[in-house]
């Protein structure tokens, strides 16, 4: 098993973040939302990024789409994207990738859309910003791939504005515009957050199918663990921006090293159950992403820590597959 | 399409501005006076009763005038000869004088307008210039509705008959006005109210109108059948304004825009008499008018004489005249001005701020106490709010007495000061124009008649002027008005403040540009144009 | 469509009627009658006080004249002129109106397009210089009084440079028109730039910008197609609102450039107590408030499809 699992100098890594970590200037000071995060995509992967609102996981997808806004920026580490290290590229160049090599499902369906637009145009806009064609071929296209989202009577629907749409279709609406192009990397984050579970199925039936047509690579990022263990094949775990563990999603979710992991699978109904009995949720807050962190940042809200875990970092370490950073459940010798 | 519907309504809203557009077309053939002036209130001659007189007398001409150095001139008159018993007057017309249509001038034109200056339905204020005429009062006021009972007669063509109900000296003045003109019978009644329109209205004086935009413009061409010496200008073009007129006047003065102006703002006045070019094209005329302070004489503290005298000693008019027209107004000591017969400034009171504190002490007020709060009313003009401030000012330090400052919109002002005739009231400014230069201008209509509404009543006076009304003999005419006079300012129920004097600005190229008769009026027919 | 606009202009009908009603009774109640002249030497006789208020029915009582001049608008007569009897309210509306609306129309269309532009300008400026300098102008434009302006601008374009003429009008597309449109124009342009500033900054943060960014469109598109459309709407009220007082004309800059228009001579109607003047200009300001509601309401319509569903 050990010799199977792949590393980072991979040559089909569709996507590496090394390192990565990215500060927002605010009005409190300076917020170190992602400290020095590491991760790979392969081809045809399907990546979950799961934390607390508030881990940095959103800004992680903006990074690599470099739509931080102003005021975040990437302090240290790379992005490479096919090789490309995107932090490098011109406005131009990024621009080129978006929407066409990567492409990005945004939460919140009805404010990521432009409520002056019919909804074919705005997919459509997808296609005309980069294959160059017309406004007509764009507009079939576009009712194609509405049709390919499972919206009924796309064709009618195209001509619609998003708020006569449900809030599912609208979800819709905005993977179809995302898509469009089949990039080679989808960014979903918390595509299914405002939907009802039904929809949420739905939704997640859609990315899969994506996935398994176009051989696209998913990062899926959400707060709900048990939604990524249905889709994702590996499972990125963050707390206060950072990784606190990574591994394939059945060997996270049978046993979960982090004491965090543990909080967060327990704090989430599983996808089928209907009961939400024995959810336990997870005890305290994040900490303050300003002040400078002594120890796990974890620890605050463990109720398996030592005394180390105040005093210094865990790093992140490889067990096995997998890869955990806590002094008490990690392989530190 | 919608967009295009929204622009075509927006295209159809200025394309139907487009009639403005067109410009008079420049005569350059003659020369071209140009001014800016108030939109007039009225262009009916008959009606015209303010300065609106000034726009007028270029296009209507009345009987005679009289200068300013107290000779009648005839205009459409060649003589107005009093009978012998002082009650009949026979005026002669210029049997050449014609209309701006080419039909004669006659008797019976003027027969029909000064009756119908007199008629009430017309309501012209200039009826009470005409009351002395037999039979005109009963008539104005509506007790007979009949005409011919007003003893006005055109006995031939170019003779007229006038017939007063009393002696009364001072009526030749009044026929001399210029607000008495002649309005031709026939456009009259053919047109109704609509005759002063420029393409039907017909005038008998030097010039005629020939296009009139309300607000906007008025153009006046030579009326080439007036009989009269021929103006050498051409063409008048007003421009009309409103709210400041001053201030548009010097702006476009001073942008080579208009050839005249007949005001400067209160604020530029200082700038103007120092600019060297300015300062040279400034005529500056005394006007035969005085503002003063007037008091309700009708009730206390201010039918009190001794109040009155010390209200008028504690002010400061050389001060007044500096702060609100860089000393350019005359002090004014008495209320008839200098000028009219029976005025003499030195029937002033006499005294100073000491004697002054003195007066109100001895009316009960030792250095203002108990001095009742009273109001000071003034309009809502350039120069009235601070002369209000001024004199607040002076009475509070000279006297320790405290006024309350009411500033009235212009017609709200008028209106109110009407109707003070039963109502009481603390004082006011107020100001009086002479009319013509006769003493009955003064001591009879406004102070008998109590236009201004002062409540005087002196028995003395009032058999004075009664007596003066009537005398035949002008030297004992005179004299008894210098007697009321001596007793009105005596008993001061009015203190007199200032006299405005007219600024003018007349370019250098303008000649023979200067103010006419008492009214400071502006013949343009006398006006001639050298470059 | 058709029928909201229907709806629309019966309901301002109360609205009219309202006004009706408030302007007859504030004329009627301010003192000084049309007769009182506050320039003649001397009052007017009772008789012919008595004769004209026979003559313009104003001896009847209040509310017959209320009934009486509200039944005659109706049928389009407007009513004698008090201040000068040769004309109809019809024939002044008429001929004042359109100058007005001539200059406003000039003026509201110079205020939208340099605000959007100075206002999209400010927003998308890297230059922290441009913007702070476009603040300040439009800052600095708004806080001046209007009448100001119309004065500075006559003395320096005017008496100083003898580039415009000071006083007077000769039409739309003359130099005289430079002083009071730029005048009308300067206080509804700096609010709608910074109006519009604002607007496009808020929009700029919303979601479907950076989706629209995330789809690889490009910059100049977004601003165009995402940016302004949404922006635009709240400017399109503002100068909705701007709009209605700007076209009935501005009293002051009329009275000091000399445009006689609509503005100026509502004022003057009121210093006269032309009663029937002062009633007929207050019913077309509010006809005209009216129709700028509308059109705005019209060009909500066609601008935003979400007020669509509202309207049908």
């Amino acid at each position: 098993m050990l010799n199977q699992i792949r590393h980072s100098a991979d040559h089909d890594a569709i996507l590496s973040v090394e390192n990565l970590s990215i500060d927002i200037e605010s009005k409190r000071g300076v917020l170190h939302v992602v400290r020095g995060v590491s991760f790979h995509v392969n081809a045809g992967d399907r990546i979950g990024v799961v934390g607390e609102s508030g881990c940095g996981k959103s800004t992680l997808a903006l990074a690599i789409m470099r739509l931080l806004a102003p005021g975040a920026a990437p302090v240290g580490g790379s992005i490479q994207f096919l090789g490309t290290d995107l932090l490098a590229l011109s406005e131009t160049e990024m621009r080129r990738l978006r929407g066409n090599e990567i492409g990005m499902v945004f939460q919140d369906p009805a404010a990521s859309l432009n409520p002056m637009m019919t909804a074919g145009r705005q997919v459509g806009e997808t296609i005309e910003a980069h294959k160059g064609v017309s406004r007509k071929i764009s507009a079939s296209a576009a009712v194609d791939m509405m049709r390919s989202v499972k919206i009924p009577e796309p064709a009618v629907r195209a001509g619609q504005y998003p708020h006569q749409f449900s809030g599912g279709m609208r979800q819709r609406i905005v993977i179809a515009m995302g898509t469009a192009n089949t990039p080679k990397l989808i960014i979903a984050d918390e595509p299914t957050t405002a939907l009802d579970v039904t929809v949420q199925a739905q939704v997640i039936e859609l990315l899969e199918k994506m996935n398994t047509d176009t051989g696209s690579s998913i990062v899926f990022i959400s707060h709900n663990i048990a939604l990524v263990s249905e889709f994702c094949s590996r499972v990125v775990v963050m707390y206060a921006g950072r990784i606190v563990e990574e591994g394939s999603t059945s060997d996270i979710f049978s046993r979960p090293y982090h004491p965090y992991t543990s909080a967060l699978i327990k704090s989430v109904p599983p996808l089928d159950e209907r009961l939400a009995d024995g959810l336990v949720p997870i005890e305290g807050r994040p900490p303050n992403l300003a002040s400078k962190q002594v120890g796990c940042a974890f620890a605050a809200r463990c109720s398996s820590k030592i005394e180390k875990c105040t005093q210094s970092s865990p790093p992140l370490v490889a067990m096995g597959p997998r890869k955990v950073a806590c002094w008490v459940t990690g392989a530190h010798s | 399409m919608r967009k295009k519907v929204f622009l075509a309504s927006m295209l159809a809203a200025l394309s139907s501005a487009a009639p403005t557009f067109s410009t008079p077309a420049a005569a350059d053939e003659g020369q071209t006076f140009r001014m800016i002036v108030q939109e007039p209130r009225f262009m009916d001659p008959n009606l015209v009763d303010d300065g609106g007189v000034a726009i007028q007398t270029q296009l209507f001409e009345p009987l005679a005038k009289i200068q300013n150095d107290g000779t009648l001139v005839y205009l459409q008159a060649n003589s107005i000869e009093r009978s012998s018993d002082g009650l009949t007057w026979t005026v002669k017309l210029k049997p050449e004088n014609k209309w701006s249509n080419g039909e004669p001038v006659t008797a019976m034109d003027w027969e029909y307008s000064l009756k119908r200056i007199l008629d009430p339905s017309i309501a012209s204020g200039n009826a009470q210039f005409l009351t002395e005429i037999k039979g005109a009062k009963a008539y104005n006021s509506g007790e007979t509705k009949d005409a011919s009972a007003v003893h006005i007669k055109a006995v031939d063509d170019f003779t007229l008959v006038i017939e007063t109900e009393r002696v009364a000296p001072s009526f030749l003045a009044k026929l001399a006005l210029p607000y008495i003109t002649p309005v031709p019978q026939a456009v009259v009644a053919q047109w109704g109210e609509r005759w002063t329109l420029p393409e039907h209205i017909v005038s008998n004086g030097p010039y005629k109108l020939v296009a009139r935009v309300n607000d906007q413009s008025i153009e006046m061409n030579v009326n080439s059948f007036y009989a009269g010496k021929k103006p050498t200008i051409d063409t008048i073009r007003m421009t009309v304004a409103s709210g400041d007129i001053c201030e548009a006047q010097l702006r476009a003065y001073e942008a080579e825009e208009i050839d005249f102006a007949t005001c400067i703002p209160i604020q530029d006045i200082q700038r103007v008499r120092q600019d060297a070019t300015l300062a040279k094209e400034l005529i500056t005329n005394l006007d035969s008018g005085t503002w003063w302070v007037q008091y309700d004489n009708s009730h206390a503290p201010w039918d009190n004489k001794d109040v009155r005298h010390a209200l008028s000693l504690a002010i400061d008019r050389n001060a007044l005249s500096s702060v609100i027209s860089d000393g350019t107004a005359a002090v004014a000591n008495t209320i008839v001005p200098p000028g009219i017969p029976g005025a003499n400034e030195d029937d002033a009171i006499k005294g100073n701020v000491e004697t002054a504190r003195e007066l109100l002490a001895k009316a009960g007020y030792p250095n203002g106490a108990g001095f009742p709060p009273f109001t000071l009313t003034v309009r809502d003009s350039a120069s009235q709010p601070i002369v209000a401030q001024l004199l607040q000012q002076m009475w509070s330090e000279n006297l320790g007495i405290n006024a309350t400052i009411n500033v009235m919109e212009l017609k709200a002002f008028a209106a109110w000061v009407n109707a003070r005739k039963n109502a009481p009231y603390d004082m006011i400014t107020a100001l009086w124009v002479s009319d013509y230069a006769d003493p009955e201008n003064w001591y009879g209509d406004l102070i008998t008649d109590d236009y201004r509404n002062s409540h005087f009543r002196n028995e003395d006076f009032a058999s004075l002027i009664k007596q003066a009304k009537v005398a035949t003999d002008e030297t004992q005419r005179i004299e008894t008005y210098r007697q009321a006079n001596k007793i009105f300012e005596e008993q001061q129920p009015m203190s007199a403040l200032y006299r405005e004097t007219s600024l003018w600005l007349v370019k250098p190229y303008v000649k023979n540009l200067r103010p006419d008769t008492t009214l400071r009026l502006y013949p343009i027919r006398d006006t001639e144009i050298v470059r | 469509m058709f029928s909201f606009i229907l709806k629309r202009v019966l309901a301002s009908i109360p609205t009219l009627l309202v006004v009706y009603t408030v302007t007859f009774a504030i004329a009627h109640l301010t003192p000084g009658s049309p007769w009182d002249s506050a320039s003649a030497n001397r009052p007017m006789e009772p008789a012919a006080k008595a004769a004209l208020d026979a003559k313009y029915n104003l001896d009847a009582p209040l509310h017959i004249q209320y009934v009486g001049y509200l039944w005659g608008a109706v049928q389009g007569d407007l009513g004698p002129s008090f201040r000068d009897p040769t004309q109809s309210v019809t024939d002044i509306v008429k001929k004042f109106l359109p100058t007005s609306l001539a200059l406003g129309s000039m003026a509201i269309a110079l205020a939208i397009v340099m605000g959007l532009l100075l206002g999209v300008l400010a927003a998308l400026t890297r230059s922290r210089a441009l913007e702070t300098a476009i603040l300040f102008f439009c800052t600095f434009c708004v806080s001046l009084p209007t009448y100001i302006i119309t004065a500075v601008l006559i003395v320096t374009l005017g008496v100083g440079l003898g580039l415009v003429p000071t006083f007077g009008w000769k039409g739309l597309f003359s130099t005289s028109a430079i002083v009071p449109v730029v005048s009308l124009a300067l206080a509804p342009m700096a609010a709608i730039a910074r109006y519009c500033r604002n607007c496009v900054l808020e929009v700029m943060h919303k979601d479907f910008v950076r989706s629209a960014r995330a789809k690889g469109v490009k910059r100049g598109r977004i601003i165009a197609v995402h940016i302004l459309r949404n922006a635009i709407i709240p400017v399109v009220t503002v100068a909705g609102s701007y709009a209605s007082s700007v076209l009935v004309g501005s009293f002051f800059v009329e009275s000091i450039a000399g445009v006689p228009g609509f503005g100026r001579y509502f004022v003057l109607a009121v210093s006269a107590r032309d009663y029937p003047v002062i009633i007929a200009t207050t019913l077309v300001y509010a006809v005209i408030v009216v129709l700028c509601n509308l059109l705005v309401d019209i060009a909500h319509f066609i601008i935003d499809p979400r007020t669509r569903e509202d309207v049908r």
